[in-house]
């Protein structure tokens, strides 16, 4: 099972209910998350399977659509490398 | 003092360049920004801009309204000419923690350093006290938090 883990390197706080995170290092950038995007940032580290059972817990919204959300936020967060995958 | 990041909506990084305001901010500290609006408090630190050549800085709000570096002899009025205040600083970037400039327990620390500094341009004398306080208060904020 793949867990999900926040990048190291990285400052993140809560502001005015949205997660913003920045990274540190040569180049630095920061991030503001959106509500869910915030809710899956402080839920992990996390597999998907948990991921989806807390956006099930939270949000009134179809399955398929919770599903697609979070895979979208995830593989957004691996990409600008907030998140690392790791089995 | 200048950006290193893109911002957000409410919120911007900057990273400290220069000494103005050692011991209690560092070359290279990473700072947080809230942009407009707040309320202009003494003792608080302020991101500023030179209307003319836009240079920024990063200054404490004294008692007389006034904005200076605590390490600096004259306000910056004096010293920078016109100027606009255009984000307040929340926070200190320190080891990936954020570390609360204002929090409650600590607002009356940076009022009277703020007390401190007005005096400094008056009393030279001062200065070791001033840095030896500055250098506390940064100190206290990393291990309260």
């Amino acid at each position: 099972m793949t867990i999900y883990k926040r990048a190291t390197n990285i400052a993140f706080n809560k502001i005015d209910n949205s997660v913003v995170v920045i990274q540190l290092g040569k180049e630095r950038h920061f991030h503001e998350l959106n509500e869910s995007a915030s809710l899956l940032w402080e839920s992990l580290p996390a597999s998907r399977e948990k991921l989806i059972e807390i956006f099930q817990n939270t949000y009134d919204a179809p399955i398929e659509q919770i599903h697609a959300d979070i895979e979208n936020c995830l593989q957004h967060m691996i990409k600008l490398s907030l998140v690392e995958p790791e089995s | 003092m200048n950006k290193t990041s893109q911002h957000s909506s409410f919120i911007e990084v900057v990273e400290v360049q220069g000494q103005s305001m050692w011991p209690y901010l560092k070359d290279k500290d990473l700072l947080v920004i809230k942009k407009p609006p707040f309320k202009l408090e003494v003792g608080n630190i302020y991101l500023l801009a030179n209307k003319k050549n836009k240079k920024q800085l990063v200054h404490r709000f004294l008692p007389d309204r006034s904005f200076k570096g605590d390490n600096n002899f004259y306000p910056d009025h004096i010293a920078f000419g016109d100027l606009q205040v255009i984000g307040h600083v929340t926070h200190r970037i320190h080891k990936q923690k954020w570390i609360n400039l204002h929090s409650n327990h600590l607002l009356k620390l940076h009022k009277t350093m703020a007390l401190f500094s007005y005096q400094k341009e008056h009393k030279k004398l001062l200065r070791p006290f001033v840095y030896l306080y500055a250098f506390i208060l940064r100190y206290l904020e990393e291990k309260i938090q």
